[in-house]
């Protein structure tokens, strides 16, 4: 232990020899130990800022190098029209259509419920459990006849928060996979038209079997994805947050390309992608957090700043704007 | 066509952010680079763009995480073309930006706390042991090596390092409650804990 303490500090002072940084990667390959540095770092950087004499490099050489390059600088004011517009049409997409329909033949109660295009739909369901359900997003349940089982149906993605019941256990069915719960916490994708199925659990304990019969049980922490097209199953250990943070109204990118964070907007806005330049979709990763209260317009906005890029934008109103990169 | 009066407010305005940002994300950078001169460079084209994009008129806490934004993924880029080309000549520099890259791709937002966080930092040092809190001072606020703490405190090197060993240690349990070291990511724990401040 005493050792690591070493390396550590060895570290932050920068003064690591070639075999202290080869024991150090080799340590860093524990989670807990990177968030532990990680820690250290943090309490580094923030006690630096005490220094009586810090580090500073004069405002006017920064303005010097501005006024240098300021010589067409039109400012963007079009992207504040482009933000209150989106926000009022944001508004104008929020509501939750609920359809109710009565099942001639049986008694039996059936309950679609769709998400609308922009906001998160949160419903309880008749057991008490919880469920955010994704915007464009389809859930159906049926909790009438019988009381021995709750079975779900989802076409997209939820988070459920599941209330325990032994007797009566609840499960998830969708296109390509069903999830059998008793009470837990958990993320569910999967839409008909993707080749990919996804379940993450944040708590509790879950059965997941593919619709060839195959079954899988995960721990928390777990997440597995199930690709039809590859016919493949990969069970691994996520940060949860990063699959369930839609819920709360953030996305969050941690080093992804540009295509999987197309992928992801378009879930989330009222928006299509198009990559005028195929490369560019696997030629830059971005991390960064937003808020959903984030208009698109901002979102693109700092993907440019980071991304060498031209973004280009038609509306199509009521169909999705189209977004073609370049 | 643009006013004169406008322009000298705008630039008082972002005069304003840049000496209270510029050291913190310096150092940030710094933490994470190798070089302080690249550092430099990087968050002050960060801070160019703050301007350009007129960013620097936002609330303070979007304006931090925009910039958080900007400057990680800049470092990011730039650990990675190190990785790429120094692979097979430097084997330190390439180790080196591995584990920074690796370091920093996981930090969250949370390192953001600092405006929050620096009394009861402040507070976590000043509650060390005098000869504990000496040798903190000197290495972390006059960066002097072990070998120089040691000479100048005439200790021996092992006792420099036990007692930065031990300072660490302390500030960091002091600090437990406001460092992410379990699964919630940063940006709620940033909220979670901007909410227990208040």
């Amino acid at each position: 232990m005493d050792k690591i303490k070493h390396l550590l500090i060895h570290f932050l002072q920068k003064n690591s020899s070639n075999e202290e940084l080869e024991e150090m990667e080799h340590w860093l390959k524990e989670t807990a130990n990177r968030r532990m540095l990680s820690s250290y770092q943090k309490l580094w950087v923030w006690s630096g800022q005490l220094k009586p004499r810090k580090p500073q490099i004069e405002f006017e050489t920064i303005w010097n190098k501005i006024e240098n390059q300021r010589t067409f600088h039109i400012p963007r004011h079009i992207w504040k029209y482009a933000a209150v517009l989106l926000l009022c049409l944001n508004i104008g997409w929020g509501a939750i259509y609920l359809f109710q329909q009565k099942n001639q033949s049986t008694l039996s109660q059936s309950i679609e419920i769709a998400a609308g295009q922009s906001a998160n739909s949160i419903i309880t369901l008749p057991d008490q459990s919880l469920v955010y359900l994704h915007p464009g997003s389809r859930l159906e349940y049926d909790f009438g006849s019988g009381n021995d089982s709750r079975d779900v149906f989802l076409d997209g993605e939820a988070y459920f928060e599941v209330e325990k019941d032994v007797k009566r256990p609840f499960t998830v069915h969708t296109s390509k996979a069903d999830i059998r719960v008793l009470g837990t916490k958990f993320n569910v994708f999967d839409t008909r038209e993707s080749e990919i199925a996804q379940t993450t659990l944040v708590e509790g304990k879950v059965e997941f079997t593919t619709n060839y019969g195959k079954s899988y049980i995960l721990k928390p922490s777990q997440m597995i994805e199930l690709n039809t097209e590859t016919k493949t199953v990969q069970l691994n250990q996520v940060n949860t947050e990063l699959y369930t943070a839609w819920k709360d109204g953030k996305i969050i990118f941690r080093n992804e390309s540009l295509g999987n964070i197309a992928r992801k907007l378009e879930r989330t806005y009222h928006v299509k992608f198009i990559f005028e330049n195929p490369d560019l979709a696997s030629a830059y990763e971005f991390s960064g957090t937003f808020h959903r209260e984030t208009s698109i317009g901002e979102v693109l906005q700092m993907l440019q700043i980071s991304i060498p890029m031209d973004v280009k934008r038609t509306e199509r109103f009521p169909e999705p704007d189209l977004i073609y990169l370049k | 066509m643009v006013d004169r009066n406008q322009i000298s407010f705008q630039k008082e305005k972002f005069e304003h952010i840049y000496n209270r940002y510029f050291s913190f994300f310096f150092e940030i950078a710094c933490q994470f680079l190798s070089n302080n001169e690249d550092a430099k460079e990087l968050v002050q084209d960060a801070f160019i763009k703050l301007w350009e994009k007129e960013i620097y008129f936002k609330p303070e806490q979007e304006l931090k995480n925009f910039l958080f934004i900007l400057i990680r993924n800049k470092c990011l880029n730039h650990l990675r073309d190190q990785k790429k080309s120094l692979k097979m000549v430097d084997s330190r520099g390439y180790m080196l930006a591995t584990i920074n890259y690796k370091l920093l791709s996981e930090t969250g937002e949370d390192i953001l706390l600092h405006h929050e966080l620096i009394g009861k930092i402040q507070t976590a040092i000043s509650n060390l042991s005098p000869q504990c809190q000496e040798v903190f001072r000197l290495s972390r606020f006059e960066d002097l090596s072990n070998k120089k703490i040691a000479e100048r405190m005439d200790i021996s090197i092992k006792a420099v390092e036990a007692n930065m060993t031990r300072a660490l240690k302390n500030i960091r349990q002091e600090l437990l409650p406001y460092l992410s070291e379990n699964e919630t990511s940063g940006m709620s724990r940033l909220y979670s804990v901007l909410a227990s401040l208040l």
